[in-house]
């Protein structure tokens, strides 16, 4: 059947045109807004005043963000070990040919459909509260009264109680793409191993790794967008606390936020938090692309 | 032996998650000062906790929002979806490998970003403040991900359904609704369950585009309520808040966690 260009024209157009309003055009203009100083969010162009890279400069000046830039840094490192260490543990013995796989495989699921409001809920007032809590209850009963008194949601440790949750919540997601990219590698390979006598550690190391290399390249990268954007446990978990503040949640409470917020000190410019968000989409591809540097360095293995 | 040790880390993680979510459940029954002496059901049963939520709470309303929001994005994502990636998936035009970027770069750009000019956007067309706000932030920002899912599955079609149908005299708007779309069905309903979950889900968006009270949805009004039921040591109303939320995501879930796993591999391999 022939399809005329303007069939073509009319079934694509609503996509493209939301396309170009919504994401295009808001990020053009949010990177415009980056160099101009904006006293409020419905201030029209002309009201803009050109400032250069000052939003950068002040930014990278301001010890809130750098406080926060810390912070993602340290849940985009500690928490991507952490993920990664189970999203692999879990897709290994999964595609090792467990029996029951896909209920196995829904379960380790299940918490990354739970949304985070909820999921901030029970972690903090169930298993890391101090009287009834469920961490305190194991510890007790272990004898181990020094862990079993441990704060876990003072300002000392409320960044690592979270990013444990944050983590219970997120493993899902990367060991599905980790078991997918396992049960790709064909039979073959494992067999001829055990035939010349591979036990389960050499065959994971020398046949698993090497051939999942791709995927795990872009499951790195994923976890890369996934954790420079983290956002909304900074507002379920933390409460804005400074403990759990992110680049994310501070540009939302400097131009969204309640007046009453500590971080509402002075009137904050809608430019420097376009700024931010210049700054987080800049991180990820950069980040992203060291990654893809580092693994595009060794050969590509086809199989 | 190595056999039985794979098992372990699994059975642990399902037991960790029975009692995660068991506790709430329990605990959304009983009273705070049960849950303080670990003696949940000494005085019995409590449904208080929930008629609270739905008579002075309005949680009801909340949680009829969320539907209208999520169902109404879920539709019209397709209406804006299904056709262009039927055509991405199905045709050979100029000018396709752009179109195919455009959208698949959209996946790459932080909801962050676009956040601030969006929101001057809406304000200066007066759309603030009602239902539509949402309904349509949600429709947008889920149609690059559906157009880049849905072509996939338009390209494993068989081209002779659609021969046969020009054929029979139908001309091509009439072949897509009448035989394209009707095939494509398991396509458009993994992806619908993908949309379902993140905007019902959803929480960036509802936080600074459901500036409205009355407006809000079910996630926001859960976050309030806790806060509000922290400061007056209201504990097992917090759980059972929580519960109001996740128990239908749960029920679904259980129903149809095969599609959501397999469709996630297979978005994510390909991409």
């Amino acid at each position: 059947m022939r399809i005329t260009r303007s069939t073509i024209a009319l079934f694509l157009l609503p996509a493209v045109v939301l396309y170009l309003c919504i994401f295009l055009y808001p990020t053009v203009r949010a990177l415009l807004m980056s160099f101009f100083e904006i006293p409020n969010i419905a201030s029209r162009m002309s009201d803009w005043s050109f400032i250069g890279f000052d939003n950068y400069w002040q930014l990278l000046h301001n010890s809130y963000f750098i406080d926060s830039a810390w912070n993602v840094f340290k849940i985009w490192l500690i928490g991507g070990i952490i993920v990664m260490v189970f999203a692999f543990l879990f897709a290994a013995i999964l595609s090792s040919g467990v029996k029951g796989k896909s209920f196995w495989r829904s379960l380790v699921y299940l918490p990354n459909t739970v949304t985070p409001v909820v999921l901030s809920v029970v972690w903090l007032h169930y298993i890391f509260n101090s009287s009834y809590g469920f961490l305190t209850t194991v510890f007790r009963f272990l004898g181990l009264d020094g862990l079993a008194d441990l704060q876990w949601t003072s300002d000392d440790h409320l960044f690592m109680s979270m990013l444990i949750a944050y983590c219970f919540g997120s493993i899902g997601y990367f060991m599905l793409l980790l078991n997918a990219g396992m049960e790709r590698i064909p039979h073959d390979f494992y067999e001829a191993a055990l035939l010349e006598g591979a036990g389960p550690l050499t065959k994971f190391f020398r046949i698993t790794l090497p051939l999942l290399q791709d995927v795990f390249r872009m499951t790195l990268v994923l976890w890369t967008i996934t954790a420079i954007n983290f956002f909304v446990w900074s507002a379920t978990f933390g409460q804005e606390s400074p403990e759990t503040m992110t680049p994310g949640y501070y540009m939302y409470i400097k131009v969204f936020g309640a007046k009453s917020s500590v971080y509402q000190e002075s009137a904050f410019n809608v430019g420097a938090g376009a700024t931010v968000g210049v700054i987080i989409t800049v991180s990820i591809l950069v980040i992203s692309a060291i990654i893809n540097f580092l693994f595009r360095r060794q050969e590509r293995l086809e199989y | 032996m190595a056999n039985k040790i794979r098992y372990v880390p699994l059975y642990l993680w399902l037991m960790f998650t029975i009692v995660l979510f068991g506790f709430a459940i329990l605990a959304s029954f009983s009273t705070t000062r049960g849950i303080f002496t670990n003696e949940l059901f000494e005085s019995g049963l409590h449904v208080s906790n929930y008629l609270v939520l739905f008579k002075d709470m309005n949680m009801g309303r909340y949680f009829l929002n969320s539907v209208i929001y999520t169902v109404s994005a879920c539709v019209g994502v397709l209406v804006v979806a299904a056709p262009a990636a039927y055509i991405l998936g199905r045709v050979r035009f100029r000018g396709q490998r752009l179109v195919e970027t455009m959208f698949l770069s959209a996946l790459s750009i932080p909801a962050l970003l676009i956040t601030i000019p969006l929101f001057t956007m809406f304000v200066q067309l007066k759309l603030t403040g009602s239902l539509l706000t949402l309904v349509l932030i949600y429709i947008c920002t889920n149609v690059p991900f559906s157009v880049f899912l849905l072509s996939g599955f338009f390209s494993s079609i068989p081209k002779e359904l659609e021969e046969s149908a020009a054929i029979d005299g139908c001309g091509p708007v009439k072949s897509f609704v009448k035989v394209m779309l009707p095939v494509a069905q398991p396509g458009l309903i993994t992806v619908s369950i993908f949309n379902f979950i993140a905007i019902w889900n959803d929480y960036i968006f509802a936080l600074i585009f459901a500036n409205n009270p009355k407006t809000h949805t079910l996630a926001l009004a859960l976050q309030s309520i806790v806060q509000g039921f922290t400061n007056s040591g209201n504990y097992a109303g917090i759980f059972a808040a929580s519960m109001v939320v996740f128990v239908p995501t749960f029920v679904l879930y259980i129903f149809i966690s095969g599609k959501i796993v397999s469709g996630i591999t297979v978005g994510a391999v390909k991409g």
